[in-house]
């Protein structure tokens, strides 16, 4: 894989993965290993990658799976505070949303509280919703890279929306 | 839900660029491994006439020495120059390779020493004396390892006289990190330093199971002795880490296990004062039925998993039952499971608030199998859950007890009814039960009625 093939690939997909690692993990360094790792295991099989026909989902299958293998090598025990601390530079750095500034509070507020209410979910939710709507995959790539049937990917999309509706209304958010 | 939709759209939108210096020390490591492995390949071909000759006439430690990285050069193909260079001066190399099951596994050698390696994590600072201990993982058949093998395996330190199933990596503040090499998976395992503990018999486990498995090893709770359970079907191996026994230190093991219970103690006390959420990693327990019906050959197997435990401000839960089941196996129309003849296990239905949502019946249709080369999935989960006004709520020791209940109860009792429907219009019926459940080991068999 030539350095042009490697950029190219961290150009189209580089915003997509690591904005899921950053939520996965929920901490800019362990984000940051990941997506080092996963880029650099895809290197190492490129030959498989070359051949998915859809890098992406194979890139994100290299990353969830490390991510399962490894995570107690990264610092896995998360803690809130740290989580929203992050959450809150998340929101720093994000682009201008052109919002008035009372309503770009009340929307940053309500999407700290929408990450919180997902890192309390059970972690098979979790990859599933940051696959869906970070990473921004089909239910069949993701039922692909997951080996999980689409009913289940569907369930588990369904489920951790309605556990997240119950969090954020025992919060009178909603 | 689409409010739910739009808001899960807003919150979780990829926003973040992976910064440019990520990138570029990206870049800078994919040139070190490419350059890496070319290096590597050269020397195994210069040294493979070397092997060949000498395969008949040296002993194994020297074969294994031959044939495998030793742990420094392990822990710098893992990126991790600091522990290799503490491998080289003040590790010890053990090249043993036992096979049993389905690997072959060689325990290259350890090292214990204060910040002697590159990665860092939350409890470093509190026990910066750690043990790090290389070992090289191979198919039995020769075939190459694959991430999917090294999720399977097991490999901890074990203390003469602690028991094994409460004092092992997991809970040692351990990790590993490894990967796959010329087919061979490398994996350096760390955890706080057991060198205190040298004046005792020290072992390295290697099982293909999950966690630590009681079905593996036998502890001897008189001696202390730890032994490969004999009628354990697969790997278990055992080897005896020989440490230095001048380094061992009884006071000051005394005073780690203190401050280990202690800490134990504490956790969930204060994660609850917190009001903090907190995540009791349990690694999954799987289990695997395999049976042959007319040609086709069918396998069951259970994934346990996710026994989590969360609080919020007024609500906590705990997952008591969560299977994950697969059945592989050609020609199979559908499958349709039952738990409990209907019940979803012995408990009042009052505590297991999941039960609605999920039912206690499941069934699975061929339409799943498109995508997944005869693979047939479900989930089953139950929890429970306290809210603020409830007495449990703030009594640890309550909470412990209605959970130990509704483990020991619920699985205990759980047993599943499978139909199997083959295309041919055959249908086949197994039962399968659940036992043995308890709340230290989570330890559940599986057995055909």
């Amino acid at each position: 894989m030539t350095t042009e093939e490697i950029n190219r690939l961290i150009l189209e997909y580089g915003k997509q993965i690591y904005s899921f690692c950053c939520n996965l993990t929920g901490n800019k360094a362990d984000a940051d290993d990941l997506y080092q790792d996963t880029i650099l295991k895809a290197v190492e099989l490129r030959h498989r990658l070359d051949g998915s026909g859809n890098p992406k989902s194979y890139l994100m299958g290299i990353a969830v799976r490390i991510w399962q293998n490894r995570k107690k090598k990264y610092a896995v025990r998360q803690n809130i505070i740290q989580m929203v601390e992050y959450d809150e530079k998340l929101i720093q750095d994000a682009p201008d949303t052109g919002l008035q500034p009372e309503e770009q509070a009340i929307r940053e507020e309500m999407v700290l509280m929408v990450r919180a209410g997902i890192k309390q979910l059970p972690e098979k939710f979790q990859i599933v919703l940051y696959m869906y709507y970070t990473a921004e995959m089909s239910i069949q790539d993701i039922g692909r890279v997951l080996h999980i049937p689409k009913g289940t990917i569907k369930s588990r999309l369904h489920k951790g929306r309605n556990l997240l509706k119950e969090y954020l209304e025992v919060r009178n958010y909603e | 839900m689409n409010d739910m939709d739009k808001l899960l759209k807003a919150a979780l939108a990829p926003e973040q660029y992976p910064p440019e210096e990520l990138n570029d020390k990206l870049m800078r490591q994919v040139k070190v491994k490419e350059s890496g492995e070319m290096r590597w390949k050269r020397k195994s071909l210069i040294i493979a006439a070397a092997v060949v000759a000498c395969l008949l006439i040296v002993p194994a430690s020297a074969y294994a020495a031959y044939k495998y990285l030793q742990p420094k050069e392990a822990a710098i193909k893992l990126q991790d120059d600091k522990l290799g260079k503490a491998f080289e001066k003040d590790g010890t190399e053990a090249m043993e390779t036992v096979t049993d099951g389905l690997y072959k596994v060689t325990y290259l050698g350890d090292v214990s020493g204060e910040y002697i390696s590159e990665r860092t994590g939350s409890s470093w600072d509190m026990y910066p004396e750690r043990t790090y201990v290389a070992v090289a993982i191979e198919k039995a058949d020769g075939t190459d390892m694959t991430d999917e093998d090294n999720s399977k395996l097991f490999v901890t330190p074990l203390i003469q006289g602690l028991k094994p199933w409460v004092y092992n990596i997991a809970s040692m503040h351990g990790s590993y990190m490894g990967d796959v090499i010329d087919g061979v998976f490398y994996r350096i395992i760390e955890c706080d330093s057991v060198e205190l503990f040298a004046d005792r018999d020290l072992y390295l486990a290697v099982s293909d199971t999950a966690f630590f498995s009681r079905k593996a090893f036998d502890y001897d709770e008189e001696t202390g002795v730890v032994t490969p359970n004999e009628a354990y079907e697969g790997t278990n191996i055992l080897f005896d880490m020989k440490l230095d026994s001048s380094k061992s230190d009884p006071e000051k093991a005394k005073a780690y296990l203190k401050q280990l219970n202690d800490e134990w103690n504490l956790e969930g006390e204060q994660n609850k004062a917190n009001g903090r959420g907190e995540e009791t990693e349990v690694k999954p327990v799987t289990q695997q039925e395999i049976f042959a019906e007319g040609g086709n050959k069918v396998t069951f197997r259970m994934d346990e998993e996710d026994f989590n435990r969360w609080w919020a401000d007024d609500k906590s839960a705990r997952t008591v039952l969560s299977y994950y089941l697969d059945v592989e196996g050609e020609d199979i129309e559908s499958i349709k499971c039952t738990l409990n003849q209907g019940e979803f296990c012995s408990n009042p239905a009052d505590d297991l608030t999941e039960l609605k949502t999920y039912g206690n019946q499941c069934s699975i249709t061929g339409d799943d199998l498109k995508d997944r080369n005869h693979l047939y999935s479900a989930e089953l989960i139950a929890r429970f859950e306290t809210y603020k006004d409830d007495p449990v709520f703030n009594d640890n020791s309550a909470w412990g007890k209605r959970e130990h209940d509704m483990l020991s109860m619920g699985i205990a009792s759980t047993k599943l009814t499978l139909e199997i429907n083959m295309k041919d219009g055959r249908t086949v019926n197994k039962n399968l039960s659940f036992n043995n459940a308890s709340d230290e080991s989570i330890d559940i068999s599986v057995s055909e009625e």
